[in-house]
């Protein structure tokens, strides 16, 4: 069997999908449509972000409208380590959160901030790899979710068994850090056993590869699924 | 004790005019000091003591080494030498760049660390959970 992934974009989210299926099936990368190269490689399935030239293929720009799932295969167990320890700490850019975690910082908190891109600001802690995330948000008292978020962030948070922590709004969001610096843990969508069962890229492409026919290859992706999490 | 310092280069720069000048006054009185540059194609400040090849590093056994950036930090934290190993942190400026925080951390964790002020001290103790003794200039006869 063969599938062929026929976008240009550099999505986390697409990654996470096509990784159950290495192993399943050959996979081919094309970063922009060709008839030619369709037709010679000649795929069973096709994500494509091209539509109108591969009408049978799942259309990649529905991964925006895909509830959060997380990446099962990049999944790393958390573990108690001191240079992680803060009071807030965030993965991502600075740029979704506009002043809040400055806020924090001018407020005396301990914030750790991660990212492949240097924010400038003293919370700033440079980057670290994926299998790092789930210990720094272990190892916070809370980990701040910004207000546009997708919900990918929060569950990764719910699997490093750590403190989600919503913005609403700047006064209610320093209000709660206030209370989280004191231990108040906030509640969580769901709880990990649920995440794992039911919110997984293993999930996810399953139901896709579902919805274009091919339950025989969705079937076989959910028994491949790992269940030691 | 006998002092090895680790430089990325021997141009003229203020880290470096500080840190040679210290120790061309203390080679007059001890004569037990050393420098290994990374590029010794750019000589350029006078350096009155030996100056070797990095190579040699590994040979500095029972000294103090004493790196004087991250990059000689780094050389400096993994290799297998028997010595005193400090990291001199001139300035903070890596902090405005994108750095892998595991591979700072390590490197700090394998080094006594010097910095230059409270300010650089308190930093470094935020972000690394790690001590440094403070000299605003390296003084090697302190260590």
């Amino acid at each position: 069997m063969k599938m062929l992934v026929i976008s240009n974009r550099n999505d986390f989210r697409i990654q996470s999908l096509i990784n159950p299926l290495r192993g399943l099936m050959e996979i081919g990368v094309m970063r922009e449509f060709s008839a030619e190269g369709l037709d010679s490689f000649a795929p069973d399935i096709v994500f494509t972000d091209d539509m109108q030239r591969a009408p049978d293929g799942f259309d990649l720009s529905k991964v925006n409208e895909l509830p959060a799932f997380i990446d099962l295969l990049q999944y790393a167990e958390p573990v108690k380590e001191s240079r992680y320890v803060s009071d807030f700490s965030y993965v991502g850019d600075i740029a979704d959160f506009g002043n809040a975690l400055p806020k924090l910082t001018q407020s005396g908190y301990n914030v750790k901030h991660f990212f492949s891109r240097p924010s400038g600001l003293s919370s700033y802690c440079g980057y670290v790899s994926h299998d790092k995330m789930c210990s720094i948000y272990h190892n916070a008292k809370a980990c701040p979710i910004p207000a546009g978020d997708p919900g990918f962030r929060e569950l990764d948070i719910i699997m490093a068994d750590g403190n989600p922590m919503k913005y609403k709004d700047m006064p209610s969001f320093l209000l709660d850090a206030a209370k989280a610096a004191d231990g108040k843990l906030f509640p969580k969508k769901f709880s990990r056993a649920t995440i794992t069962k039911n919110h997984t890229n293993f999930d996810r492409v399953a139901d896709i590869l579902e919805g274009l026919g091919h339950s025989a290859v969705a079937k076989k992706v959910r028994s491949n699924k790992p269940c030691d999490q | 004790m006998r002092s090895v310092v680790v430089l990325d280069n021997t141009s003229f720069e203020d880290k470096n005019y500080h840190i040679l000048k210290h120790v061309n006054e203390l080679s007059e009185g001890l004569g037990e000091i050393s420098v290994i540059s990374l590029n010794i194609s750019n000589r350029l400040m006078n350096i009155e003591t030996s100056v070797v090849n990095i190579s040699e590093l590994n040979n500095s056994y029972g000294c103090n080494i004493i790196a004087t950036c991250l990059g000689t930090g780094t050389i400096l934290g993994i290799a297998p030498v028997n010595a005193n190993k400090y990291l001199f942190l001139h300035d903070l400026s890596f902090l405005q760049s994108a750095y892998s925080f595991d591979e700072v951390f390590n490197i700090f964790s394998e080094v006594n660390l010097i910095t230059r002020s409270v300010e650089h001290h308190d930093t470094i103790l935020k972000i690394f959970g790690i001590e440094s003794r403070i000299q605003q200039y390296l003084d090697m006869s302190q260590l």
